[in-house]
């Protein structure tokens, strides 16, 4: 009984330093494996756009899709939105789509604030409890943060296959509202 | 064994996600001046080192300023208020000019009391809306709590 004891003991201490070993070991792994340039396959997504469409990311295989993370009252997100829309112009007949997707904003203020106010002829989609935007957060990044905060101004290349070919976080010191290294690597994949 | 459980627990909950605070109220550092009736309250605010918080005029339409309300209170009347930045400066996003705030602020609260009200303990309550950026990220509005005691 009392090896027993020990042993459940033993197997109870093991657990916790393998715990803590793994926990510590974490930034190292962060530091050698570079989330966002992966080329992961985008996960799957079903929403609701402004107009009561409902689009899947599915529907754009065989497509290069630029997707874009954002809030109404994101400053970043803000001052990108007139630049996708010219993207959206200059890129449309080479295959390539432009999609917003709104966090947790209710539809009408999306519509006025971010639709309307940029005049944006591209589908606006509305994730109304940020999972989605979450879905795309590296996870080894800011990790203190909630998932779907870390994605707001965030940008996205997915190629015809599904796969994320490039992401951007937010880097307010270098900040590029022209979305000038987006378009070179989207120039690259055409 | 038992001893086990509870560091069990503190481990787990150090690596949940937590939503982080930007700004701070630092109770301790209140000011209050009375005179009569009137009372000048000013309330300390810290924003935390590496974070700005958009200012409270001068924001694009989309922008969520920085904002305070404060709750009704039957002993006494707030008569004014101002926000009082230690810091503010202009940033552009593309064409897009802001005005936002770093490092401390304090908001003053005009107050005035009646007679009956004068020599009781009443309480200051109420919530400040911030929306704050860092070099890396824009995080989703907070609401700020404050409450203070006063005689």
């Amino acid at each position: 009984m009392e090896k027993i004891r020990k042993s459940k003991k033993s197997y109870f201490q093991s657990f916790i330093f393998f715990f803590i070993v793994s926990f510590m070991s974490i930034p190292v792994l962060a530091q050698e494996e570079d989330n966002l340039t992966t080329e992961r396959k985008a996960p799957e997504f079903t929403l609701q756009s402004l107009e009561g469409e409902t689009i899947s990311l599915s529907d754009y295989k065989g497509k290069n899709l630029v997707l874009h993370i954002a809030t109404t009252w994101c400053p970043f997100c803000n001052a990108e939105a007139p630049h996708l829309e010219k993207l959206y112009q200059d890129y449309k007949d080479k295959n390539v789509e432009v999609l917003i997707i709104d966090v947790k904003e209710p539809k009408d203020l999306v519509k006025s604030q971010l639709k309307e106010k940029h005049a944006l002829s591209f589908p606006i989609l509305l994730d109304p409890d940020g999972k989605v935007a979450a879905s795309f957060a590296p996870k080894d990044v800011l990790p203190d943060l909630s998932r779907d905060e870390v994605m707001l101004a965030s940008n996205l290349i997915i190629d015809k296959e599904g796969k994320i070919r490039f992401m951007s976080l937010l880097d307010s010191k270098n900040f590029d509202a022209e979305l000038v290294e987006l378009k070179k690597r989207l120039d690259e994949l055409l | 064994m038992n001893c086990f459980r509870p560091l069990l627990l503190i481990l787990i909950f150090s690596f949940l996600p937590v939503q982080d605070e930007f700004v701070i109220f630092q109770a301790e550092d209140t000011g209050v001046k009375t005179g009569n009736n009137q009372y000048e309250i000013s309330l300390p605010f810290k924003i935390l080192d590496g974070y700005y918080i958009q200012a409270e005029k001068g924001v694009p339409e989309n922008i969520i300023p920085t904002q305070v309300t404060f709750q009704k209170n039957k002993l006494y009347e707030i008569t004014g208020y101002e926000i009082l930045p230690l810091e503010e400066k202009s940033i552009f996003l593309d064409t897009i000019e802001h005005k936002v705030w770093s490092n401390d602020f304090r908001i003053r609260v005009l107050i005035k009391v009646n007679d009956k009200s004068r020599s009781l303990t009443k309480q200051l309550t109420g919530e400040v809306v911030y929306q704050a950026c860092n070099n890396k990220q824009c995080f989703y509005p907070r609401n700020l709590n404050f409450e203070i005691d006063f005689i």
